[in-house]
C-alpha cells in the first residue's frame, strides 16, 4: 500500500469515527434494543454467564441467543464503564469497516484510488451511519462478516485459511445473519459452475465445512426453538400483527434512500456487466452475496433492515470496480485528459446524496429521552421488586434494565407461547375505554404499574389512557418534558371485584 | 539442497480406530442399537408410560383385539399379545429391527458395497429418529422393510430351494397396505430388469404372487391404501426431527442426502433404482406422513454416499476433512439425542393411562368418546371404547366435526355437534390440555351444567356430556 493511500485511509477512518461519535453524543441515549445488550453485559460481568433465564422478561422465561457479542463487550466492560463501551465499541468497530472494504475492493479492482472511494462510501452509508447509537450484535457482525469475506478471497494462503475459520466461527456465534454469508458462498459455487469457472478446491472444501459448521452452531443454540417452532424459527415468533415491520414488502424507494442512490445504481450496473457482458469472475463472490441478500429479503427470510445493511456495503465495494472501469474507459477515449476530474466530481455528487442523508437518518433514530430513563429508574427505587410494569413493546428492555421489574413484552419473541395474544392485550390496554377490561388484563398479567411516556403516547396515538380513574389508578410519578405531557407512572389500585390497599 | 519430502496426508478410512470399527462393526452397531432402544424403553417404564409409546402401536393392537374376518391378518399379533403380553411385543419390535439390520448387511454384501459403506449407512440408520421410532413400536413401516429386505436376501441366496421361500414375504406384504404392494412391485420390476436370469424368474414369480395376494387381501380384508396417519401432519416438521417431530431424519442427513442425490447421479444400476422410486415416495409422503420411513432410507443411502465421497476424496486441506466428517457425525448424533429428549414428553403419560384404565372400568360399552385425534388410538386400545374420530378414518366430515368440537367457544356451537353424533364423553389427555386455552374454549364450556368431570389425574380427564337433557327442557 502506498503511503499516500495509507494516510487517506487513516483519515477516512478517523473522520468516520469522529462523525459517528459526534452524532452518537447528539442523540440522547441508545436505541431501545441496545438495553438488552446492557443487561447481558452486566450479567456476564457479575456471573460470567449470559442471562439465559430471565425472570423479568415476559414475567419469566428462557432466552436463546448467540452470546459472542455480549462476551466481547463484557471484556471491554472490565476496563471501561458500560456506557463508554456502548458508545465507543460499536462506533469503533463500524469505523474500521472502511479498512476492510478498502482491502476487499483493492483485491477485486486492483486499484487503490477506487478502493479509497469505496471505503469513504462505506463510512457514510446512511443505513450504516444510523447505527451510531446501536449497541447490538450487528455492529460486530457486519465488520466480522466482511473481514471473513476478505479472508475467503485469500483462502489459498494458510494464514488466511485459519483466520477465515476463526472469523467464520465468530460470525456464527454472533448472529444468525451468518446465513447470508453461507447462502452467498453457496450461490458463488453455483454461479461458478454455471459460468464454467474452474472451482478452487480449497474454496469448495471451506464452503462445505462452513455450511455444516453454521448449521451445527444454530442447532446447538436454538435446539429448543427449532423443536417448538420448526421452520417458523426464521420469523422468530414475531406476532403476525407486527411481522410486516420486520419483514416488510420491499420498498425500492426506501432501499435507494438508505443505501444511497449512486452506489445503488452503479451496483446494479456492475452486476449486470459482470454477469452478462464481461464475465468478470473477480466480482462473482460479491455478486453472489448481493444475490443471496436480495433473494432472502425478497422471500422474507431475513429482516429487510439487515439485508439493506449488508447489500449497502457490497454495493460500495462494487462501486470501486465501476470507478476503476470508468477510468480505464476514459483513458481510451478523447476525454482521457479529463479523468483527473472524476474524483472531485464523484465527491461533489456523493456529499449531498450520502453524507447528508446519513447524518439526518442517524439523528432521527428513536431513542428514549433522559426524562423517560429517569422515570424507569424511579420505578426501581420506589416500587416492590416483584412488581409488573406495563410499557410499550419497544420499552420492554427499559423496564427490565433500568427499572429491574417484570415487563409484559419486549422484542425477543422466541419461545413465548401466547405472543400474539400478549401483543393484542397490550394494545388493548392502551386503547380501551372500559376500565373493567383494562383491570381484567392488568390482573391477567399481574401488572401493578403503568408507565406512559411521550414515546408511548406518540406511537399509540393517545394523550392519556381513557380508562384511568382516581379511585383505581394512583398517579405516583409525573415529570414534564419538552415533547408533551412528559412521563407519568400510575399504580394500579383495583382488581376486578375488589379494591387493593 | 535436498528436496523436502511432502508427507501424504493420512486417509481417515485407514486409521486404526476406523479399521477397528469396521472389523467389529456388527457388534458395535448392535450394541448401539440396543443401548438406544433400551434407554427409550427404560425411560418409558420409569415414567409409568406404556413401553410402546407410539400411537401406531395401539392402532394395531386395537385392531388385533377386535378380530373379525375383515382384519383377520392381525391374528398373529393378537395371539402374541395374549400369550406373551406387552413384553413380548417389545421383543417383537426389537427382533424385527435387528433382523432388518442383518438383512440389510447381507444385501449390501451381495451387492459388493464396501465395509465402510455398510458401516456408515447402518450407523446413520440406527441414529435416525424414524428408525428409532419404528424399532421401539409396532410399526408397519419397519415390518415392510423387514419383509422387503428378507425377499431380497432370499432372492440372492446361493441355494435354489431357499430362494423359493422368497414368495412368503410377498404374501405378508400383501396384508400390510396397498402402497406397500405398489412400492414392492415397482422395486421388484426394476430389480428384475437388472438381475441375472435365475433371480429374474424368481422375482417375477414373487411379483405375481404379490399381485394375486394383494387382490385377495383387498377383497377379503379391510386394507387401506396407506396406514395412518396417526398424528397431525406438518410436512416440514415431520420430515426433519430437529423441527420437533417424533420421527423424521436429522437435518444433516437431509442435507447430505440432497447433496448425495446430486453427486451420485446414476453411476451404478443400484442407484438408478433409488432415483426411480423417489418420484413415488415424495408424493406419498405429502399425502400421508407415514410414508416417511422408506423415504428416509433413500436419504440415508445418499447421505452415506456423500460422507464416503468426503472420506475418499483427496482434500487440499486435510485438517478440514477431519473437522467436516467429525462435525457431520456430531450433528447426526446431536439430532438423535435431541429426539430422545423430546420423546420423553410425547405420547401417553402416566396420568393419561390412569384415566383410560378408569374409563375402561366405568364407562358403558356403547359409549362414544371424542378426543384429540392423536389420542384416539390410545383411547381405543386402553379404554376399549368407540372413538368418534381418528386421523386414519380419513373421513373429512368427521374430521371437520371433531375440529369444530375441539375448537368450540360457545355451547350453541358445541351441543348440537355432540347431540347429532351421539358423543357422550370427551377425553382430554395431558398433551391436549396443554394445547387448549384455559379461559375459553372447551375448558370454559365444561363449566356448563350438562358437563360433569367423571375422573381426572393430573391434567388428564374425562367429561360426561348429558345427551338426555336439551336446551329447552
Amino acid at each position: 500500500m502506498q503511503k499516500k493511500t495509507a494516510y487517506w485511509l487513516t483519515a477516512i477512518v478517523l473522520i468516520t469515527f469522529i462523525a459517528r461519535l459526534a452524532v452518537a453524543l447528539l442523540v440522547p441515549n441508545f436505541t431501545y434494543d441496545s438495553y438488552f445488550t446492557f443487561r447481558q453485559v452486566e450479567h456476564i460481568g457479575e456471573t460470567g454467564l449470559p442471562l439465559f433465564n430471565d425472570q423479568l422478561s415476559y414475567g419469566g422465561r428462557e432466552l436463546t441467543f448467540l452470546p459472542f457479542f455480549y462476551y466481547f463487550s463484557a471484556f471491554f466492560d472490565l476496563f471501561l464503564p458500560i456506557e463508554a463501551v456502548a458508545l465507543l465499541l460499536p462506533n469503533l468497530l463500524l469505523s474500521l469497516l472502511p479498512i476492510i472494504v478498502f482491502l476487499i475492493s483493492r483485491k477485486v479492482s486492483n486499484s487503490e484510488e477506487s478502493s479509497l472511494f469505496a471505503a469513504f462510501l462505506t463510512g457514510f452509508l446512511p443505513i450504516l451511519f444510523a447505527t451510531a447509537n446501536n449497541f447490538t450484535n450487528e455492529t460486530l457482525f457486519i465488520p466480522l462478516a466482511f473481514l471473513t469475506i476478505y479472508t475467503f478471497l485469500k483462502i489459498d494462503q494458510p494464514k488466511y485459511f485459519y483466520l477465515f475459520l476463526g472469523l467464520f466461527l465468530a460470525c456464527s456465534l454472533t448472529s444468525n445473519a451468518t446465513f447470508l454469508l453461507v447462502m452467498g458462498l453457496i450461490i458463488y459455487l453455483l454461479l461458478s459452475i454455471l459460468e464454467n469457472k474452474r472451482i478452487n478446491r480449497a474454496e469448495l472444501e471451506v464452503i462445505l465445512f462452513s455450511s455444516f459448521l453454521f448449521i451445527w452452531t444454530e442447532f446447538l443454540f436454538f435446539k429448543s426453538l427449532f423443536a417448538k417452532e420448526g421452520i417458523k424459527f426464521i420469523w422468530q415468533n414475531i406476532p403476525q400483527a407486527i411481522l410486516s415491520q420486520y419483514f416488510p414488502n420491499i420498498s425500492l424507494f426506501q432501499a435507494i434512500i438508505l443505501v444511497s442512490v449512486i452506489p445503488f445504481i452503479i451496483g446494479i450496473y456492475i452486476v449486470y456487466q459482470a454477469l452478462f457482458q464481461l464475465k468478470n469472475t473477480r466480482a462473482f463472490l460479491l455478486i453472489s452475496l448481493a444475490i443471496s441478500t436480495s433473494l432472502l429479503s425478497w422471500f422474507r427470510l431475513i429482516q429487510f433492515r439487515l439485508s439493506l445493511l449488508f447489500l449497502g456495503v457490497i454495493l460500495t465495494i462494487l462501486f470501486a470496480m465501476f470507478y476503476d472501469d470508468l477510468k480505464a474507459y476514459l483513458s481510451k477515449t478523447k476525454f482521457t485528459k479529463k479523468k483527473q476530474w472524476i474524483a472531485p466530481l464523484f465527491i461533489l455528487l456523493l456529499l449531498p446524496t450520502m453524507v447528508l442523508p446519513a447524518v439526518v437518518s442517524a439523528l432521527q433514530v428513536p431513542t428514549p429521552t433522559e426524562s423517560e430513563i429517569a422515570a424507569f429508574s424511579w420505578l426501581k427505587e420506589h416500587t416492590p421488586p416483584q412488581s409488573g410494569v406495563l410499557a410499550r413493546l419497544e420499552e420492554g428492555y427499559l423496564v427490565t434494565y433500568f427499572a429491574r421489574r417484570r415487563n409484559v413484552m419486549d422484542e425477543r419473541f422466541g419461545t413465548v407461547r401466547d405472543v400474539g395474544t400478549r401483543l393484542a392485550d397490550t394494545n388493548t390496554l392502551y386503547h380501551t375505554t372500559l376500565q373493567t377490561i383494562a383491570l381484567d388484563l392488568l390482573d391477567k398479567y399481574n401488572i401493578q404499574y403503568i408507565i406512559l411516556t411521550s414515546h408511548a403516547q406518540q406511537t399509540a396515538g393517545i394523550s392519556s389512557l381513557p380508562y384511568l380513574s382516581k379511585k383505581c389508578f394512583e398517579l405516583v410519578y409525573h415529570e414534564s418534558d419538552q415533547q408533551g405531557d412528559g412521563v407519568r407512572i400510575y399504580r394500579v389500585r383495583c382488581t376486578v371485584g375488589e379494591l387493593r390497599t | 539442497m535436498a528436496k523436502k519430502q511432502t508427507q501424504k496426508p493420512k486417509n481417515l478410512e485407514r486409521s486404526v480406530f476406523f479399521q477397528h470399527c469396521l472389523r467389529y462393526q456388527k457388534i458395535y452397531l448392535l450394541l448401539l442399537f440396543l443401548l438406544l432402544s433400551s434407554f427409550i424403553f427404560f425411560n418409558n417404564a420409569q415414567d409409568g408410560k406404556p413401553l410402546l409409546a407410539d400411537a401406531e402401536s395401539y392402532y394395531h393392537l386395537a385392531e388385533a383385539k377386535s378380530l373379525s374376518v375383515r382384519n383377520f391378518h392381525y391374528a398373529p399379533l393378537a395371539f402374541l399379545e395374549e400369550q406373551g403380553g406387552m413384553l413380548s411385543l417389545v421383543f417383537l419390535a426389537l427382533i424385527l429391527a435387528i433382523l432388518t439390520l442383518f438383512n440389510i448387511w447381507t444385501i449390501f454384501r451381495k451387492l459388493n458395497f464396501s465395509a465402510t459403506h455398510t458401516f456408515i449407512f447402518s450407523l446413520i440408520l440406527i441414529l435416525t429418529p424414524a428408525f428409532m421410532r419404528s424399532a421401539t413400536s409396532l410399526s408397519s413401516a419397519l415390518l415392510y422393510l423387514f419383509l422387503l429386505s428378507l425377499s431380497f436376501v432370499l432372492f440372492f441366496h446361493c441355494q435354489q430351494k431357499i430362494r423359493y421361500l422368497a414368495v412368503f414375504p410377498s404374501l405378508a406384504i400383501a396384508c400390510l397396505d396397498q402402497f406397500s404392494v405398489l412400492l414392492t412391485l415397482i422395486i421388484f420390476a426394476l430389480s428384475a430388469l437388472n438381475s441375472e436370469r435365475n433371480s429374474r424368474r424368481l422375482i417375477w414369480i414373487s411379483s405375481g404372487v404379490l399381485l394375486l395376494a394383494a387382490g385377495a387381501t383387498t377383497f377379503i380384508f379391510d386394507i387401506s391404501f396407506l396406514s395412518g396417519p396417526f398424528h397431525t401432519s406438518q410436512l416440514a416438521r415431520d420430515l426433519i426431527s430437529d423441527f420437533g417431530s417424533f420421527s423424521g431424519m436429522s437435518f444433516f442427513v437431509f442435507v447430505l442426502g440432497l447433496l448425495g442425490l446430486v453427486i451420485s447421479w446414476p453411476r451404478k444400476v443400484s442407484y438408478f433404482l433409488l432415483y426411480l422410486v423417489l418420484p413415488l415416495l415424495v408424493p406419498a409422503y405429502v399425502y400421508n406422513p407415514e410414508a416417511l420411513f422408506p423415504l428416509s432410507i433413500i436419504f440415508i443411502f445418499f447421505a452415506t454416499r456423500t460422507i464416503l465421497t468426503f472420506l475418499r476424496h483427496q482434500w487440499q486441506l486435510p485438517i478440514l476433512q477431519r473437522f467436516t466428517v467429525f462435525l457431520l457425525f456430531l450433528g447426526i448424533l446431536f439430532s438423535s439425542l435431541s429426539y430422545i429428549s423430546q420423546i420423553e414428553s410425547a405420547g401417553l403419560q402416566r396420568d393419561d393411562l390412569e384415566v383410560l384404565h378408569w374409563m375402561k372400568e366405568y364407562l358403558p360399552d356403547e359409549a362414544i368418546v371424542a378426543s384429540f385425534p392423536e389420542d384416539a388410538d390410545y383411547l381405543r386400545y386402553f379404554a376399549g371404547k368407540e372413538i368418534f374420530f381418528a386421523y386414519h378414518f380419513q373421513d373429512p366430515e368427521k374430521e371437520n366435526n371433531n375440529s369444530l368440537i375441539l375448537d368450540a367457544e360457545y355451547v350453541q356451537q358445541l351441543f348440537p355437534l355432540l347431540e347429532k353424533n351421539g358423543i357422550g364423553y370427551l377425553y382430554i389427555s395431558t398433551s391436549a390440555a396443554e394445547q387448549l386455552p384455559r379461559e375459553r374454549g372447551l375448558f370454559f364450556l365444561f363449566q356448563n351444567e350438562r358437563f360433569k368431570l367423571l375422573y381426572s389425574s393430573g391434567e388428564s380427564g374425562v367429561w360426561k356430556f348429558d345427551l338426555s337433557a336439551s336446551e329447552g327442557g
